[in-house]
């Protein structure tokens, strides 16, 4: 018995973190984009758009992520969008996790000191040179350690969307558990794999903050 | 796009929002109070000179943070009836949502702790004051000033974090969306009513949480 249970566990568990791992790829890389987007445009307060904005964060950050999930997953299909839980799981994380983006970058953006952006105004610098060369190189450094942690709690809620229907690593456990094997090794071992991905994530992030 | 919102549904089942509304709020103020004290008992332990302690705790948060509570949820839930511990979902989704808010807790207060200076537990060894007495006299009442407006933040996450029990069928308030779609085909309202009971949640401890926040807030600080 023992021997079979690399086949039988481990196996069939790697199948499902290949899946868990590109759901957490391309909604990371969409989420950034989104966020550093929609931070910029917090930052410079152009009118309605930064209205839009703030109330785009306002509301994605009181809803739980599995709502809006589902909110995505079953209301647009009534509209006649069908999306794959693949799919659906990538847009729903970009629109959730973005939102928190946009207020890590934005807070980034805002504090790098006021005489920073005038003094790259009055060296004659135009926005996106002063971006680009004065205000963004300060902000990274501040904004690195809590997007690392965005990012884990990214890849934890890639957990979310086994429940419509993604065989990622969380559902590959379930199923195991369904056939009769230990829930409490199932489910440990699917801990260890989502413990190495994301701890060492964690720990940059922890180091980060101490050395800013 | 011509469609009309149909309050009939939402009336028609509010008895069912009523109950997931409430089973939201209560789920959420268990497993808050008794995440707290899980949580300061982890922090202290974390803080502790004996060196076994301190790993151990420390490991527990570490595991914790990196594993999603989904997880979590099932390894107690498929877990425990299989050691013949029969208990209630809506209990396994309390110790759960305990075990994991818990951990978080623990660094809030870890960080509440750490930020009074040492100077304060000197003085209070040089009046002689023993070590537990400092930190209920000294220690926690500086540190619970500054512990509080995140413990709402996470208060918060917690809230949004029961939505995760749906998935061991407890009738909460995303749960309870999800159900009524099912049985009406609608899907627009259920969801409407659960976003806005959500919003109307975290909006109240938003703006309890700055209130509170100024305060708490003292000059020199």
């Amino acid at each position: 018995m023992e021997s079979g249970i690399f086949d039988r566990i481990i196996m069939q568990l790697v199948t499902g973190l290949y899946w868990t791992l590109c759901l957490s790829m391309a909604a990371s890389i969409l989420s950034l984009i989104v966020g550093f987007v929609a931070g910029l445009i917090k930052s410079i307060h152009v009118p309605i758009i930064t209205y839009v904005v703030n109330f785009y964060t306002y509301i994605v950050r009181g809803v739980p992520f599995l709502l809006l999930l589902f909110i995505i997953y079953y209301v647009l299909p009534f509209f006649n969008i069908r999306l794959s839980p693949f799919i659906a799981g990538v847009l729903s994380l970009v629109i959730h996790e973005g939102a928190y983006m946009t207020e890590i970058i934005r807070s980034g953006i805002e504090s790098v000191e006021k005489g920073q952006h005038e003094a790259a105004h009055s060296l004659g610098l135009n926005y996106f040179q002063k971006m680009r060369y004065i205000i963004l190189p300060q902000a990274i450094k501040i904004t690195l350690p809590p997007l690392a942690g965005q990012f884990v709690l990214l890849i934890k809620s890639t957990a979310l969307i086994s429940l419509i229907g993604l065989t990622d690593l969380t559902r590959v456990g379930r199923q195991l558990t369904q056939r009769g094997e230990n829930p409490f090794l199932i489910f440990f071992i699917v801990g260890i794999f989502y413990f190495v991905i994301c701890y060492p994530i964690i720990n940059i992030s922890d180091r980060l903050e101490r050395s800013v | 796009m011509n469609y009309f919102f149909q309050w009939r549904i939402i009336e028609k089942y509010s008895d069912y929002f009523y109950r997931g509304f409430f089973n939201t709020l209560s789920i959420s103020a268990i497993s808050i109070s008794l995440a707290l004290i899980f949580g300061i008992i982890l922090a202290i332990l974390k803080r502790s000179e004996i060196k076994g302690l301190s790993w151990l705790s420390g490991g527990y948060i570490n595991l914790i943070r990196s594993t999603p509570l989904l997880v979590q949820v099932y390894f107690v839930y498929f877990g425990l009836p299989y050691i013949n511990i029969n208990i209630s979902g809506y209990w396994c989704g309390v110790i759960a949502l305990v075990l994991n808010s818990g951990a978080y807790i623990s660094e809030i207060v870890r960080a509440g702790l750490e930020s009074i200076p040492n100077g304060q537990v000197e003085a209070a060894q040089s009046l002689g004051i023993d070590k537990r007495q400092t930190y209920i006299y000294i220690i926690l009442p500086q540190a619970l000033r500054k512990i509080i407006p995140p413990l709402i933040g996470q208060f918060t996450y917690l809230i949004k974090d029961s939505s995760i029990l749906a998935a061991i069928g407890i009738y909460e308030l995303t749960n309870t969306a999800n159900v009524v779609h099912a049985r009406t085909f609608k899907p627009i309202e259920p969801f409407v009513v659960a976003l806005l009971g959500y919003i109307i949640i975290v909006t109240i401890l938003m703006i309890s949480a700055n209130i509170l926040k100024k305060k708490f807030s003292l000059s020199g600080y």
